[in-house]
């Protein structure tokens, strides 16, 4: 079982009246497990930080609703195998459930895996989520004001550890 | 040695339970602003933030439709300009139209509520200074005091209530039998109805007998009729804005915690808050 120590998310909407981004930096928690290749991720949707605090404060309470929805989930399973022995960057994609907002989506999620020789494991990509597949309603009057898609980031750094 | 290693890790699990932050989550937006339609909230700005308000309150509603319910009679406009030096400590500027009236002040948290356990209310300190710039005998009759201590709470993702206590000193008393000194209890509350669209209610009830007395002469503000508020928040992403109805005789503290006079004016409040990194200033 591999658990991330690191785990940085981070999204950006680029609408035309405004470019709003938000990275979160702790309170993520991740683990794979390399036999049935297996990927969870757990985000605390109140861990994002926004420059724009009352934009942090909308985000939270009227478009990801995070009393009701505490986080963000990834529940997936790797498409291929990686060559844990062999130090090197591999292109992965994990298959599985991207639940946001309460709301589940089949996703096809694609990163880099970079096995290092001192057994860390790190993991970066990208991906895009339509706020709309996740019923997060953005009022008509916003439209110019927040993407229809958003991008995602992602960066993760796993160390080994031993299965209890 | 090997039990002593046990103990050591009970201890330290013990010890980050305790520390196990998900349990005692920061309450936020218990109000929606700063202001509900005339009075201060708990809510404070986050540190370096500023925000800009602009607030209208007009003629009497009463004057009917001949005077667009009190809006041809003009407005007593008010302008803020807050600061957040830190999260627990928030500054402003004020000016309106009474007199004109300026003022400064200070805004300290003193709690933030957590849920689902912990601190079960949010307070915040305020105090402020008034000068009217007025004609006046002497210049210390131009000024006010207002302190008050504001508790509040987020009872659900709907409702949220605060109450206060404030203690407004006038150096001028405003009438011959009118007391210096005035202490008020500031109700308000909130009941989110959609998204973006707030209901809010908010009073300031007395706490002094506003009676002619024999024995205590200066207890009697003529035509005290307590304050009394209704508003609709809206939110656009960026601005809020407030419409409301209120029976106050001014815009600043000292004409909406005492009123006096029967009159109902429409008013709203419009304010934007700025962060350090705000794209749209840049």
């Amino acid at each position: 079982m591999y658990r991330a120590d690191t785990l940085f998310i981070s999204f950006y909407s680029d609408a035309p009246l405004e470019k709003i981004s938000a990275e979160s930096r702790k309170g993520s928690y991740s683990v794979i497990h390399f036999g049935p290749d297996t990927v969870y991720v757990r985000v605390p949707i109140r861990s994002f930080e926004f420059p724009n605090k009352l934009m942090q404060e909308h985000f939270n309470e009227d478009y990801l609703e995070s009393d009701r929805y505490p986080y963000a989930y990834f529940r997936g399973k790797l498409v291929a195998p990686i060559p844990l022995n062999a130090p090197g960057e591999y292109a992965v994609s994990a298959e599985g459930d991207l639940i946001i907002h309460g709301q589940a989506q089949r996703r096809l999620l694609s990163g880099v895996f970079q096995v290092l020789p001192d057994g860390r494991v790190i993991l970066n990509g990208k991906f895009f989520v339509r706020p709309a597949d996740h019923r997060i309603s953005v009022p008509r009057m916003l439209w110019q004001k927040i993407a229809e898609e958003v991008e995602v980031r992602f960066y993760g750094q796993y160390r080994p550890e031993s299965t209890k | 040695m090997r039990l002593a290693g046990k103990v050591l890790i009970l201890a330290l699990s013990l010890l980050y339970a305790q520390e196990d932050t998900s349990e005692k989550t920061p309450v936020i937006a218990t109000f929606k602003g700063t202001r509900l339609l005339n009075y201060h909230t708990i809510e404070t700005l986050r540190k370096k933030h500023w925000e800009f308000r602009v607030a209208h309150r007009f003629g009497d509603i009463g004057s009917g439709v001949k005077r667009l319910w009190g809006i041809d009679d003009g407005a007593r406009v008010r302008l803020s300009l807050d600061y957040a030096l830190w999260d627990f400590l928030t500054i402003g500027v004020e000016r309106s139209g009474e007199g004109p009236l300026y003022n400064a002040f200070l805004k300290a948290r003193l709690l933030t509520q957590t849920a689902p356990r912990g601190t079960p209310v949010s307070a915040t300190w305020y105090s402020a200074l008034f000068y009217a710039d007025v004609p006046a005998e002497k210049w210390e009759h131009r000024l006010q005091y207002l302190h008050q201590l504001l508790v509040a709470r987020k009872f659900s993702r709907r409702f949220s209530a605060q109450v206060g206590v404030a203690y407004l000193h006038q150096n001028y008393a405003l009438a011959p039998t009118a007391p210096n000194d005035y202490f008020l209890l500031p109700v308000l509350l909130r009941f989110k109805v959609l998204k973006r669209l707030t209901l809010g209610t908010e009073a300031a009830l007395p706490l002094w007998e506003n009676e002619l007395e024999e024995d205590e002469p200066s207890s009697y503000l003529p035509g005290y009729e307590p304050a009394i508020g209704l508003v609709v928040e809206i939110e656009t992403g960026g601005h809020v804005f407030q419409i409301g109805v209120s029976r106050v005789s001014g815009i600043a503290e000292p004409y909406t915690l005492l009123n006096r006079g029967q009159s109902w004016r429409f008013g709203f409040n419009i304010s934007r808050v700025f962060s350090p990194k705000d794209p749209s200033l840049q």
